[in-house]
């Protein structure tokens, strides 16, 4: 396997004829732990959707874990978790999690029970999400995470409206997928007392990302 | 993951969900009921008109019914949240819209079905079996040509700006074919008794060209 997690060579992407990425070259090492800082509305989360496979790009070449982002076999190596609620809000989580579960193809290998339980939403795990709190919607976008094993971690704000139980689980996560020497990639701006990661990248411009720390 | 497994996960969650919208469902059917009911109080048809304009209103009331639930039929995905945690998925792109398209064909069939038992009920029209199974195919194809053209288009429209106007402004238009065909074949059925013609050819391959449609042009939507 390609002992680079995430490489972009000169990649463009627009939306709407305004260059959201432009001419961006990047390269990321497996295994590597770090944070993507930048001002809002720079391109971050467009970046990251870029090297999840997402979207495509309109010009360039991007590598994620070896090969091209989109292909069914490349996305199931990247868990990617947005900055929206990525789940069926009419549905309860017990009932979101047994649909992810196909999903991801997860079935035996992670119980439902223990993953509700460590985001403490056991008790209400039967209530549809959608009456959910933000910091709950936050939590269980959390478990989804949880229920797939993956090499390459993508987080777009995942401390935001998370409470201190919610922060400490998240801490604990993040903690236990280092330990497994994973990739863990976060754009975050409101995290600084984490001294976990290895590194600190800035998205200083829709072409540049540079590593400050 | 293969197109097949993903169809019938993502077929299988819109199944499972129909029983926290149930009264959605139940508001199409009642739609329909309406129609029928507010047709038959108006016109009071003889019992000579009946196979003239029962087949139009059979199937404008069904259409217009299911296009309601059709329409809907990506609002769950419709927020960048789950379909970028679905792109971002191993499943296949190709059979998330097939698997929608399915349901959108299970949605027409079933409203259609009831839409169809209860105009003769409330006309008091009597079919032989031969009648009612060559209706269920005529039914079976309109919604595979309906359901399927009402997902790739609500695919191609995900994130689109008036995206509620703009669907149906498309959708309509393009079923008129289905349309008109079903109507003609319902009446040949009713009158005639047959069901292999000029229309039912004219549908079948229209039908059938919203399912290669759909293979085709499946990935490609979710990702425009």
């Amino acid at each position: 396997m390609s002992k680079t997690a995430i490489s972009l060579d000169s990649v463009y992407k627009k939306f709407n004829d305004n260059y959201v990425i432009e001419d961006l070259n990047f390269s990321f090492p497996m295994g590597e732990t770090a944070l993507l800082k930048g001002k809002n509305g720079i391109g971050k989360t467009t970046f990251f959707r870029l090297i999840a496979g997402i979207i495509k790009a309109q010009k360039g070449k991007i590598e994620t874990m070896g090969g091209i982002p989109t292909q069914n076999k490349i996305r199931s190596l990247v868990n990617y978790m947005g900055p929206n609620d990525g789940f069926y809000e009419h549905l309860s989580a017990y009932e979101n999690l047994t649909f992810f579960q196909k999903v991801f193809s997860s079935g035996k290998d992670f119980s439902r029970e223990s993953i509700l339980k460590n985001v403490d939403l056991w008790e209400s795990r039967n209530v549809a999400t959608k009456n959910y709190s933000t910091g709950m919607k936050k939590r269980f976008s959390l478990a989804i995470s949880m229920i797939r094993n993956s090499d390459l971690y993508l987080f777009d704000e995942p401390f935001k409206g998370l409470d201190d139980v919610g922060k400490g689980i998240l801490k604990g996560y993040l903690e236990k997928i280092k330990k497994e020497k994973k990739a863990i990639f976060m754009i975050s701006n409101l995290f600084n007392d984490f001294e976990g990661f290895d590194s600190v990248y800035e998205m200083a411009s829709s072409s540049v990302v540079k590593k400050i720390k | 993951m293969n197109l097949l497994k993903t169809t019938n996960i993502i077929f299988s969650e819109s199944l499972f969900s129909l029983r926290r919208k149930i009264g959605r469902f139940f508001g199409l059917f009642l739609l329909s009921i309406i129609f029928i009911v507010v047709f038959e109080l108006a016109y009071e048809p003889s019992a000579d008109d009946i196979n003239n304009f029962l087949p139009g209103l059979i199937w404008v009331t069904s259409i217009l019914s299911s296009s309601i639930g059709i329409l809907k039929i990506w609002d769950d995905e419709e927020g960048e949240g789950l379909m970028d945690l679905l792109k971002s998925s191993p499943l296949d792109r190709g059979g998330i819209v097939l698997g929608k398209s399915l349901w959108g064909a299970f949605i027409c069939f079933t409203i259609t079905v009831s839409t169809l038992l209860m105009t003769f009920f409330f006309f008091d029209y009597t079919l032989d079996l031969k009648q009612f199974f060559f209706l269920l195919v005529v039914i079976l194809f309109s919604s595979i040509g309906f359901g399927f053209l009402g997902a790739l288009f609500g695919a191609l429209s995900l994130g689109l700006n008036f995206r509620n106007i703009l669907l149906p402004l498309f959708l309509y238009p393009l079923a008129v074919p289905i349309l008109m065909a079903s109507i003609n074949i319902t009446k040949d059925i009713l009158v005639n008794g047959f069901l292999i013609g000029t229309w039912f050819y004219i549908l079948f391959v229209y039908s059938f060209v919203q399912f290669l449609l759909v293979f085709g042009l499946g990935e490609q939507s979710l990702e425009s």
